[in-house]
Formats: C-alpha cells, structure tokens, sequence
C-alpha cells in the first residue's frame, strides 16, 4: 500500500469515541472499517467513486447539522464520529432509510437467489422494523427480464445504488446499462439499440447488493448456504483472476471474483466467470484409466494408476535416465502448480524435459522463452502505475482482460499513456494515447526503434494521435482539447518526449492497417467465427471453447461531453481489417507467470540453484501471480487449440499440487 | 412603509424595450460602458458591497459567490444563468426575460467581464418558447451591434453567450443538475464538494446565478453599491420581484423592495384578495417554502424576517389561499409534483415523496387513518436534511407546515372521510403530462 509512505499527511479523529490516525482524504466509512466498525451501505462500493445515493450510511459528525453520509465524507482531522452503534440521530437516520427501501421493495426474499447472502435482507434482519407501515401500492415492474443471456433484471428488487451502472462506466467502461426515468420510476435499463454486451457482466450480478441482478447460470439453482466455497484460481487466460467455486453436491454451481487487490482487485470476466460448464461435462475425465494388456484405456484406482506410473518412470530412467522422460503440464496451470511440477521433475524424475506445449510456434519464440523464463515479470501494480506503457501486438480487452480493467484504471486515475504498437488498436482503442500501426508481425521492428530513440520520421515509427475516449479524466481540462488531436503533452524531462512519439510521424502507413480519417484506430471485436459465435448466442452461453466470446458488435465510443464550438473527434465507423495472420488467441500463458515452467534454462544445473525461482508466495497460501505487461500470449498451449481435448488441462486449484 | 419600486421592472411599460432600440434608448448598456472602464476586481466588490444575494431560492451573497472563483486555475470559468424556473409559483424570470431580455444579456456581459469568463451559458426551462424567442432575438441584436461577442465594444474583452433549452425538469434548476443537464447528461445533482466555484462546468470554476441575479447587476453598476443599499434592509438590500398568485384580485408580478410586508404587497399591488375571502394560508416563496398562516400577514418580506417566522423567502413567489381552499388538496397538489420531479437518486426523496403522495391521495379519498399523519410527520423528518439534494427538503415543506398548523383540518378529513361542504372535492384535473393523475387545488369561484 502507498498509504504507508511516511509523506502522505494523516488525520487524526474519533470514531465511536476510540481515536484512529488514517491517511487524509479517507472516506470515514473504510476508516471504521480499520476499526472493525460496519456502517450499513448499499451503493459504496470501495472501488467505485462514491454516490451517495441510498443514504444508508448515515454518521452523525459533531459540529455538522444534519446527520452525514459516511461513504462520501472524508475522515477530518480532529471529527468526532459517532455511528449507528453510538448515535441515536444516525441510528433513527439509518433506520429511516432501511424503511423507504422497503416500501418498493417485492418481499420475494423466499424465492430470490440472492437470499441468504443480501446485504438489504441482512440488514433488515438487524435493524429493520418488524411491521410495515405502508399500506398502499407499491410500483410493479414485469418480472425478471434478461438484459443479456447471461444477466436478468428485476426492476422491483432493485434498490437503484447504481453500483452497476457506475461499474460499467468507471471499470469496464461499457456503458450499456444505465438508469432511465427518474422518481419512483426510476429504473435500470438498457438500450433498445445496443445490446448489454459486456465482456464483463457478470461483476455487476455479484456487486448488486439485492437479487436485482442475478446470473441465468446460477439462478434458483442453490441456496447460499448450501453451497461450499473454494478458492480458485481462473485458467481461462493468463490473467489469473481469484475465484470463488460455489459448489453444491460436489457439482459447481457458480464462480464468483474474489478480491485480490494484487490481482483482480474485486473483478473478473465473463469467460472466467461462466465458462465452468464443461468441468461437469458428461465426456469429461473423472477418474483415472489405465491400459490394460490389450492396450484398451480401463477406468483404474488412483493407487494403481500412480503405481503404474510410477513403474512406467523407473523403467524409462533404468532404461535411458532422466533424459528419456518429458513432462507436458499443459498452459493452464497456475505459478505453484507448475512449479511443483518443475520440482517433481527435475528432482524426481531427473529431467530437465520439462514443458507446457509440444512445440514452440516460431522460432524467435524459443528464444524468447528461454530468455525470460524463470524471470519475474512486472506485477499488476507496476503496470498500473507505470507512467507509459507500450502494449504490442495484443489486444488486451480480448486476450487478458483484467490487464484491460487495470489498464482502465490506471488512464482513469493516474493518467497512464498508452502506446499500442499493432495493426489495429483494437480495445485499447478508447484508451490509448498514441497508435503505431504495423504489419501484423513487424512490431519487433517499432520496438526497436523506439528503444534506439527514432524519430517519428523514420520509416518504422508512423504515430498517430489518439484523442481521449474519456473527457472526464480528472486532470485534463477540456479546454485544452480544442480539437480531436491531443496537444503533445511532452516535455524535457518527459519519459515519452524523450522516446520522441509525442509528434505525429509522416512515415507511410503499413498496409496491414491504413490509418482510418478521423486518426482513431480502428478495432477488432469478436473474434469468434460468426456462425460460432451465433451457436453460442442461441445457446445463451458462453463459448469456452478456443476462441471465448460471442462476437459482439463494434460498440460505442463513450460520448465525450464537448464544450459547444469545439469540434469532438467522431469516432467514426470502425473499420474491421484482417487480422494478423497467426495471431495466438487468448488463453496462452506467458511463461514465469504460471504458464507452466516453460523450457529449461539452457545447460541449467539440475538441482538447486538452477531451478526457476520460487513464484511469490504468500503465508496463508495466498497466490501472488506476478503478471505480465509481456502477457502477450506468445505461447500457444496445446489444450487451448480448438478441436483439442479439454480433459487434458490441468487441475485448476492452487493449492493442490498436481501430480502428473 | 416602504413604497414600490421601479428597478428591475422600470422598462415594462416601454412598448419596444425588448428591442435593441427600446432598450438603448431607455438608457441600456450604459452600465456596460462604464463597467468596461473599471476593473474586474473592481466590479467583483462593488457587487460584493452592493450586498445584492441571490434571487434563485437560497438568497447567497452574489459577490460572496464570485469571490469563491479562483482566478488562477488556467482553466476557463463559466457563467451559467439558471433560467429554469420551475419552482411552482414562480413566473419572475419568464416576465423579465420577455419584456427586457437586453437587461439580463447586459448583466451576463458585466458578470462575465467581472469573473474574466469568456462563454456564459442561459439555461432556459424547455417550456420557456416564448421568452427564448425573445432572448434569441436580443442576441442576434447585441451580437450584430457588438455588445456581445469578439471584443465588446472595442474594449478587447470577449463574452460569448449561448442559449440552451432545457429538456424540462424541475431538478435541472438544481445548479449540479443543472451543470450534468447542460454536460449532456442525466440531469441528476452532484455530489458536492467540489463546488461549482471550483469545478463546474466541464470541470471547470463555473458561477450559477438566477436571472434576477444578473438583472440586478447593471443597475448597481450604474448607481452603485450606497444606492443598491438604500432599498431594502439591511441584511437583504435592494429590490425584488414578488409574483403572486392563488385568490388575489390582481395575481401578477410585482417589485418592492425586500422587507415590504406581505400584507402591503398584496394589498397594495393586488388589489387585496378576492372579494369576501380572507387569507387562510400562503407560501411566501413557491411551495419549497413552509407555508404561513394569516397570522404572519405582516411579517417583512425579506430572507431573514421570513426565516424567523420559520419559513423561507424562495423565490419570492407569494401563492395565497383563502378558507376556501382545502390546505390538504394544495398540499397533495404539490407534494405530486415533487413525486413526478424527484430525479431519483436518493432513497428518502425517491420513496419517501411517492408514499407521502399515497398517503395524502388515500386521505383525500377517505380512507385516512390517524396514523397516518404520525407516519407523515416521521416521513418528513426522515427526507428532510437526509435527502442528496434541497429538492427532497424542499418536498417536506408544505407537509410539515401544514400539519403544524392545520392539523385539525387533516383529523377532520380523515375523520369525516370527505372534505367539508364549502370545499368542492377535485374541481377537475389540470394537466396530465405524465400519467399521473393530478388534481387541482380546490378553489370555488
Ligand atoms: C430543486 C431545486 C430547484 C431549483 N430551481 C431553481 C430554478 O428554477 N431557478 C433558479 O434560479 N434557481 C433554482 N434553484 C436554486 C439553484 O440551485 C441555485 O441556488 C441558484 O441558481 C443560485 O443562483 P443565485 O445565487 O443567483 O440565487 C433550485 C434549487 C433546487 C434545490
Ligand atoms: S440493479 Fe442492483 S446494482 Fe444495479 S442499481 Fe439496482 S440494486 Fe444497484
Ligand atoms: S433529493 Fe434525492 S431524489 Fe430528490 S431530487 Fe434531490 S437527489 Fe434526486
Ligand atoms: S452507502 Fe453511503 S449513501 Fe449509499
């Protein structure tokens, strides 16, 4: 945390008269949160900006005249705090607002997924009014509509926090969903024209805090408390995002975010979070097979299966020792698994054989790999406060979308540049700052001409500026965007100056992707075939398969609000070029991330100091993956190839060592 | 006593002032010359010496208001003249925007000189077709002439004025809903701080000022701060425009200096209230406003006289009842407005207003209980001060008031399941703009 840095100024206060010392310009409701103080809330949330909309969370400050709310009002110095545990006026305020929740509110609590685990229920529970007062008619919405296949909407549920459509805006930056009317009518929505396509839908289902939301795949399939919580780790991509397995008779029934401030922070991806129907697959392996002496494949016991491995092992290394065995982890592995598998091997077996795909792709990627193997990578935090971050050749928003959310965040708070080296922008499109259109396959080349510090002139370099998706980006005064060009920011002492793009180049235009007219770069959605992506769409499901993602249509730009005169850059219509041919699709791991151990150092000593270092590991288990700006699936792994088996991919769980 | 004024309503009478030529020949832009001589800060005491406080509701010291702006930030500042009006009662802005439109274009250009901002805005209230006629009319004059526009009577200064109209809310008149409404978004109040001063418009330090505001402001520069102050009192100086409504022999608007008497207001410039009615209740300053009785007749008409009667002096918009009127039919009447207005963001207004406007509807129609006037009363005091913005405050109003001084008419109601002979129930539906059914209030001519 940068909270610790001894220069950041601190208040002190009072918070149910015990005195706590906190960074200044925290909101008082996570200050009492230190303390270990609750303040009922329904629209905060700590990693959106706050609202203060439901008024739920009510203090009484001394000094002020009315009671204040405590998810938007910064701790001051010398405040005396008095909550709902030591405060009548905040109490009776809370009380009050618990009331007019309910009034709308259908009841259904015996009949809602969320019962049993909904912060409105809970808190009724321990301080609502036993009776209503209210006899007259509540407003009737029809029943839960869905908004998308994955998500259903029920309108009457919904206490209009706004949690979800302040996450599409501020985190996912889909604004697809949005509040319409207004008064008691008041009601989320979406557009007639554009679709919820969210790659990302599933969050707003777990951070809406009634049964407003609710996923189709886990609807009135199980009660909270009947469900068992593990803790996972997502293979669907190289991400690495924390889950929570909610699993009932030993089936899974639904995978929610669980926070990891180090990776996922409180999000995930809809792929991530609904692609688990295929571990309950009829075709799936569930237990072990042994060939019998005919060579026919014969459902074992895992003792005789390991017996027979292991005699399978000892034979191989008496015959040809270690070097004659290779082991194949698949790229779907989490950090400790594959290192416990590297381990195992090199130990064990011997070997220094050890890899997580069959062949390398090309042949500058062997070299890659061994270069980086072993390496550990930038963290998420790195990246996200990275003043400049050069993406190329990887579409984040498609192959590692938390990398995207994270990159999101960092434009949004801490005003990263992004540079996208690549035929097309694609996501990154709404974000970045500067384009360098290549030739699939020639970003190599950018790179290198920007580390030898090029000018934009040179034949490799050709800039194009980006204009701000976003014209709320706190610092930037509008006023300084006079036009759909960004003025250059550079200065001297500028890490981006310095490597000369700020200046939009005059080199020709690759022609993989000719620059578009307005200079916003084109992008690339979906990557589905159609039919594919139709089959999955009808089949109100997620494609897991190969490719992820039902093709969405190219999706608005969010409208910036233009001061009247000035000409706003049109977005334009998004051009749709081909692809690079050979792109790896998402999925790939990069190695020294949790990839699998990746090829062997060249001519490493077997034992000790020439295994790769330990992956970050956290006391209570905990996974730390350190990810990667590099996470450019340069990897193919073979259990990601369409057509390919999915039963060969690996354990999914962490902390359980797999063994081959 | 205090004798009428002729300020900001000196023009009505002239048949052309709308006109360019009406206007100057009456002595407009003046004001502007001589505050194109003097400095910004020069301009920016003299409105703060003047004591001049806001005409929109909240009554704060304009000058006060500028002052907050920092002139240093490098980013643009903003004017923006809250010409919504929709608080209910309210017609002020749309008379003097119709009969002098070139008086409030001429305090936007000295405002704007005064605060070194470059683009002032006029939000005008959607329904507003006529006054934006004439508004639309005066600045393609002053545009043509050069008062407005690339150097202001060659004096190097550039004000820039564009109209917008608003799509119709009452919400919107709130200065953070109105900011969001002119951004192009949902018109919904922001959370404060920060402050518009600080960072309004597009982010920007903005000014949000009432038309009447501005209307004032060429005529302190003209005669200055000692002669703003000899009207009025001395906490709420200079003229003001009542506009009164309701059982009043001649309704209308009317000036008078601020601390006039309402009696003398009413019975001097409306001709008193209608013949054989006597004052049963009256909003001083729109419905906002907790209503008063007849006993506070003459209390002064200025912001800190009104608010030692317990109420507030708002807009200045005077609706006067008479025994005739059933206060819990006006009350419903306006507690239905606010039900369609509330933007909906907060819980307490957005459920709070739609329960009390069952309660009423359910009283009126007989079945009332008596707990439900407890459960009014609690309902008020669960919105008020809790409540994202004024609008829910300003819900309670009418309410609270008028169960603290009427509350034997609401025990009668409930009691009798129909209000008395000398009210007719419902005299019939006024506008139906939202599906919303919504009585009249009950007046029997
Ligand atoms: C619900 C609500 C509606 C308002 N409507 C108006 C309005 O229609 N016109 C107006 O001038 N001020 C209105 N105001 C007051 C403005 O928020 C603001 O105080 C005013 O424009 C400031 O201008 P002034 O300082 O010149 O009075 C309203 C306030 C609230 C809370
Ligand atoms: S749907 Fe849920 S998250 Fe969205 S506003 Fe309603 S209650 Fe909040
Ligand atoms: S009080 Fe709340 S719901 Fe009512 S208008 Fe203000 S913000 Fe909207
Ligand atoms: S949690 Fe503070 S107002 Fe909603």
């Amino acid at each position: 945390m940068t909270d610790t840095k001894p220069t950041t100024p601190t208040v002190t206060a009072t918070i149910d008269g015990r005195e706590i010392t906190v960074p200044k310009g925290t909101l008082i409701i996570r200050a009492a949160e230190q303390m270990g103080i609750l303040i009922p809330r329904f629209c905060d949330h700590p990693l959106l900006a706050p609202v203060a909309a439901c008024r739920q969370c009510m203090v009484e400050i001394e000094g002020q005249r009315k009671p204040m709310t405590a998810c938007s009002t910064p701790l001051a110095d010398g405040n005396v705090v008095r909550t709902h545990l030591t405060s009548e006026v905040a109490k009776d305020a809370q009380e009050a607002q618990l009331e007019f929740l309910l009034l709308n509110h259908p009841l259904d609590c015996p009949q809602c997924d969320k019962g049993g685990e909904c912060p409105l229920q809970d808190q009724t529970l321990a301080h609502g009014a036993p009776d209503s007062r209210f006899l007259d008619d509540k407003r009737r919405y029809e029943k839960s509509i869905p908004i998308s296949p994955q998500i259903l909407l029920d309108r009457e549920k919904c206490v209009l926090c706004a949690r979800c459509t302040r996450f599409s805006q501020e985190i996912s930056g889909d604004p697809f969903i949005e509040l319409f009317e207004r008064g008691a009518l008041e009601q989320v929505a979406i557009y007639e024209d554009e679709p919820y396509e969210s790659y990302y839908s599933g969050n707003v289902a777990q951070i809406c805090p009634v049964g407003a939301l609710t996923a189709t795949s886990y609807r009135f399939h199980a009660r909270p408390f009947d469900l068992r919580s593990e803790r996972g780790v997502c293979n669907q991509c190289a991400n690495g995002c924390n889950l929570r397995v909610d699993v009932r008779h030993g089936e899974i029934q639904r995978q929610l975010a669980h926070d990891n401030s180090d990776v996922n922070e409180s999000w995930n991806c809809d792929k991530g979070r609904f692609g688990f129907e295929y571990v309950n697959h009829a075709d799936r392996l569930r237990e072990p097979a042994v060939r019998d002496d005919l060579g026919n494949l014969r459902p074992a016991a895992w003792i005789t299966a390991v017996r027979r491995a292991a005699a399978g092992f000892r034979a191989a290394m008496e015959a040809g020792g270690g070097a004659a065995i290779g082991v194949l982890t698949g790229g779907r592995i989490t950090d400790e698994d594959a290192y416990a598998v590297s381990r195992f091997a090199r130990e064990v077996l011997d070997t220094d054989n050890v890899d997580f795909r069959l062949a390398p792709r090309t042949e500058e990627e062997r070299d890659v790999l061994g270069a980086i193997a072993g390496t550990v990578g930038p963290t998420y935090d790195t990246v996200e406060h990275a003043p400049v971050v050069v993406v190329a050749g990887l579409d984040t928003e498609e192959e590692a979308p938390i990398l995207h959310l994270r990159l999101r965040k960092a434009v949004r708070q801490h005003q990263q540049r992004i540079v996208v080296v690549g035929p097309v922008a694609g996501s990154l499109a709404e974000i970045a700052w500067r384009w360098i259109p290549t030739a699939a396959g020639d970003e190599a080349a950018v790179l290198a001409a920007l580390a030898a510090d090029r000018q934009p002139g040179d034949a490799a370099l050709h800039v194009i500026d980006v204009p701000p998706a976003d014209a709320r980006r706190p610092d930037a005064s509008t006023a300084s965007w006079p036009s759909s060009r960004v003025p250059a920011r550079g200065s001297a002492d500028d890490p981006v100056a310095a490597s000369s793009i700020t200046a939009a180049g005059g080199g020709p235009a690759p022609d993989a992707a000719a620059p578009p007219e307005t200079g916003r770069p084109p992008s690339v959605r979906g990557r589905c075939s159609t039919s594919c992506a139709r089959r999955c769409a009808a089949a109100r499901r997620w494609c897991w398969r190969g490719s992820g993602w039902p093709s969405r249509r190219a999706r608005c730009a969010p409208r910036p609000a233009w001061p009247p005169g000035w000409a706003a850059g049109s977005p334009g219509a998004r051009a749709r070029p081909p692809r690079g041919a050979g792109w790896p699709r998402g999925g790939g791991r990069a190695p020294g991330r949790g990839g699998g151990p990746g090829p062997p150092p060249a001519r490493s000593p077997r034992r000790g100091a020439g295994c790769p270092p330990a992956p970050a590991w956290t006391p209570a288990g905990c996974w730390r993956p350190p990810p990667g700006a590099r996470s450019r699936p340069s990897t193919w792994s073979a259990s990601t190839r369409p057509g390919t088996s999915r039963t060969r991919s690996s354990p999914r769980r962490p902390s359980s060592g797999s063994t081959p | 006593m205090p004798e009428p004024v002729k300020v900001l309503t000196k023009r009505y009478e002239v048949e052309d002032a709308h006109t360019l030529d009406g206007y100057v020949r009456t002595g407009g832009y003046a004001a502007l010359r001589s505050a194109l001589g003097s400095s910004p800060e020069q301009l920016r005491q003299l409105v703060k010496d003047s004591g001049l406080r806001g005409r929109g509701g909240a009554g704060f010291p304009t000058g006060v208001k500028w002052g907050f702006v920092p002139q240093d930030t490098g980013k643009p500042i903003y004017l923006v003249i809250n010409a919504d009006e929709g608080e209910p009662g309210t017609f002020k802005d749309r008379e003097l925007m119709e009969r002098d439109p070139h008086q409030l274009l001429e305090g936007i250009v000295i405002a704007s000189y005064a605060l070194n901002c470059t683009r002032a805005f006029i939000f005008l209230r959607g329904e507003y077709l006529w006054p934006g006629i004439r508004i639309e009319q005066a600045l393609a004059e002053a545009y043509r002439e050069g008062y407005i526009g690339r150097d202001v009577l060659g004096s190097g200064v550039d004000v820039d004025i564009t109209l917008h109209y608003a799509a119709g809310a009452y919400i919107c008149g709130e200065e953070t809903a109105l900011l969001e409404a002119l951004e192009g978004r949902r018109g919904q109040p922001r959370l404060r701080p920060p402050f518009p001063a600080v960072a309004g418009l597009y982010a920007s330090p903005t000014v949000v000022n009432n038309v009447e505001s501005i209307a004032n402001v060429p005529h302190i520069v003209e005669h200055g701060a000692e002669w703003y102050r000899s009207m009025g009192t001395e906490k709420s100086p200079g003229p003001k425009l009542f506009c009164v409504s309701g059982e009043v022999v001649r309704p209308g608007n009317y000036e008078w200096p601020l601390g006039t008497p309402a009696r003398q207001i009413v019975e001097e410039s409306c001709g008193g209230m209608l013949e054989g009615r006597a004052l049963k209740f009256w909003a001083p300053g729109g419905s906002s406003t907790p209503l008063l009785t007849a006993e506070h007749y003459d209390v002064p008409m200025d912001f800190d006289s009104i608010a030692a009667e317990g109420s507030l002096l708002g807009t200045g918009a005077m609706m006067m009842f008479s025994e005739r009127t059933s206060v819990v039919d006006a009350v419903l009447n306006w507690t239905k407005f606010y039900e369609h207005e509330s933007c909906g963001k907060c819980t307490p207004c957005r459920e709070g207003v739609f329960w009390m406007a069952q309660i009423l509807e359910r009283i009126l129609e007989g079945h009332g209980r008596i707990e439900d006037l407890q459960t009014l009363d609690d309902a008020c005091d669960n919105i008020f001060g809790r409540s994202f913005c004024a609008l829910g405050d300003g819900a309670t109003s009418p309410i609270k008031s008028s169960l603290k001084y009427f509350r034997n008419e609401y025990e009668q109601l409930i009691e009798r399941g129909r209000l008395p002979q000398e009210y007719a129930a419902h005299a019939g539906v006024v506008t139906d703009n939202s599906g919303m059914h919504r009585p009249s209030q009950l007046v029997r001519r």
